[in-house]
């Protein structure tokens, strides 16, 4: 298909920058040996890297759209193509999350400075980086600084929030302690997990029709 | 009037009609573009001339009517799509902010989309006009205006889109990268027999390679046909103010644009061949040639060029 061929080479300058982005961390922590220097730090951060730049590289991605639109590429074809390559940047980065996650234990003393990236976690915020993406998808559709465009971007941002703050709770020793029970096993999850699934979609829905008539801007 | 062949027409859109919120941009537009020809789209800012390339060309949406290439609908439609090329003007800017891309994501673009593209033409064509290898690499925000219109024109030349479309191809080229633009446009021309459609203010320079112009004003087209026909019917009429209008009224002909220089005015007006005969017989009326730029400003100008 021509559109995944065009997109594609961006998919994988954008996947090899953050890809070895996470290898320079993960190198960097099993060289120094040290939980908690910046190595340390941006391991334990990795996975609220991944719930921020595929949203923003959904964002950036409009004028490369256009440019397949102005040699005749198909809408919808563009749209599905970049949902599948933006969603494959997302599972590769959580994947990098998880790995710098491990090698965080195969540290000295790493282990008491890890986050503690669970299965349970990771669909968690592997779901609100979703939704964060859909929602960039539909608002690189919104020109200006319309009201609708300040109201996608404030969600957007509120699903990225929410991811991380997921992340910190259910990973760190404070969402694991007594008075407070917030750690993978409560039902709660389940429900942020249900609730950023539906965003999701709704989003992607939007996304689609908006897609439908496309513009090019450029 | 338009008479044009629409049987014959290789692109054709059908009573096309877009506005932008309350302004109507293009108004129940008919165009038959036909095959092997040099068009000219020329209009004023805001004419509605690259909302019109856009429709055509699938890329803009319109709010009513139709357009199809070779029968078939554009809208959408791989098929008709690889056959036409518009190569927009580039510009520093995206909606996504600065345009990062660079000039050989351009060019692997076209080598992707276009079934016919030519890729070591398009290395001759950007050796010709000299932009770098190591420019290639730039991204378009980083080039000049005249290189951005370098590597406008290589993907349309180097395209082999029966219909190519260019939107103001020669922004920002100095004057010997346009005479290269017009002889390489002219001998891909020659060589291809394809459609061009070139939208240009540089009106008079363009002129020479126009087999076809197209007058689009205020979301209408007002002309439609060959360029030396076109030309041909205007005409300057100077003289004594009332001489003047005494042989205007006589052969009944109206005028489109005035010019006052004391007791002598100089008209621009449309004429038949036998009101040219007429007007040029009359004693104290001279009637001189008009260029295409003349006449554009006579039928588009609305008096703007008198204030």
């Amino acid at each position: 298909m021509k559109e995944l061929r065009f997109f594609s080479v961006f998919w994988l300058h954008q996947a090899a920058a953050m890809l070895s982005f996470a290898a320079v961390v993960g190198i960097g922590l099993l060289v120094t040996r040290n939980p908690v220097n910046l190595f340390g730090i941006y391991a334990r951060m990795f996975p609220v890297f991944v719930l921020i730049f595929p949203a923003v590289l959904t964002l950036s991605g409009r004028s490369v759209r256009d440019v397949a639109l102005t040699f005749g590429a198909k809408r919808m074809k563009c749209y599905a193509v970049r949902e599948l390559l933006g969603t494959m940047l997302l599972v590769l980065l959580l994947a990098a999350a998880a790995v710098l996650d491990k090698l965080l234990l195969l540290v000295p003393d790493g282990g008491e400075h890890t986050f503690g990236l669970t299965a349970g976690g990771a669909v968690l915020i592997f779901m609100f980086a979703f939704a964060a993406q859909q929602t960039a998808f539909l608002l690189e559709q919104v020109k200006g600084g319309k009201a609708r465009g300040i109201l996608l971007g404030v969600l957007m941002a509120a699903l990225m929030g929410g991811g991380m703050m997921a992340y910190l709770l259910i990973g760190s020793r404070f969402g694991q302690s007594k008075n407070i029970e917030m750690g993978i096993g409560n039902p709660f999850w389940v429900g942020a997990v249900l609730l950023a699934a539906v965003a999701a979609a709704v989003m992607a829905a939007a996304a689609a029709f908006a897609e439908r008539k496309a513009v090019v801007s450029v | 009037m338009n008479t044009i062949d629409t049987k014959n027409a290789v692109l054709c859109a059908a009573g096309v009609s877009k506005s932008y919120g309350k302004q109507e941009v293009l108004k129940k537009l008919d165009l038959n573009i036909q095959p092997g020809c040099i068009y000219g789209l020329i209009g004023r800012n805001g004419a509605g001339k690259t909302t019109l390339l856009g429709i055509l060309t699938g890329q803009n949406t319109k709010d009513s009517g139709e357009v199809r290439y070779g029968g078939e609908t554009v809208w959408e439609n791989r098929n008709a799509l690889q056959h036409i090329c518009f190569s927009r003007e580039l510009t520093p800017n995206t909606a996504s902010g600065q345009n990062a891309l660079r000039v050989k994501d351009y060019l692997r673009a076209a080598e992707i989309f276009y079934p016919k593209w030519d890729k070591a033409y398009a290395e001759q064509l950007l050796e010709k006009f000299g932009l770098p290898k190591a420019d290639r690499k730039k991204a378009i925000a980083k080039l000049s205006k005249g290189q951005m219109s370098m590597v406008t024109i290589t993907i349309a030349l180097a395209s082999g889109a029966p219909v190519t479309i260019l939107d103001e191809p020669v922004a920002g080229l100095d004057v010997v990268a346009r005479e290269l633009f017009y002889r390489l446009l002219l001998d891909d021309y020659t060589k291809t027999n394809r459609t061009f459609i070139i939208s240009t203010h540089i009106i008079e320079e363009a002129a020479k390679v126009f087999e076809r112009v197209v007058i689009l004003d205020e979301g209408r087209i007002v002309k439609d046909e060959p360029t030396e026909e076109l030309v041909g019917r205007f005409a300057y009429l100077s003289g004594a103010n009332e001489a003047l209008d005494a042989a205007m009224a006589a052969a009944g002909v109206t005028a489109l644009e005035t010019q006052l220089l004391g007791r002598h005015k100089m008209v621009a007006v449309e004429l038949s061949g036998a009101q040219r005969a007429q007007l040029a017989a009359a004693d104290g009326i001279s009637v001189e040639p008009m260029n295409l730029q003349n006449v554009f400003v006579a039928l588009c100008g609305h008096g703007d060029a008198q204030r």
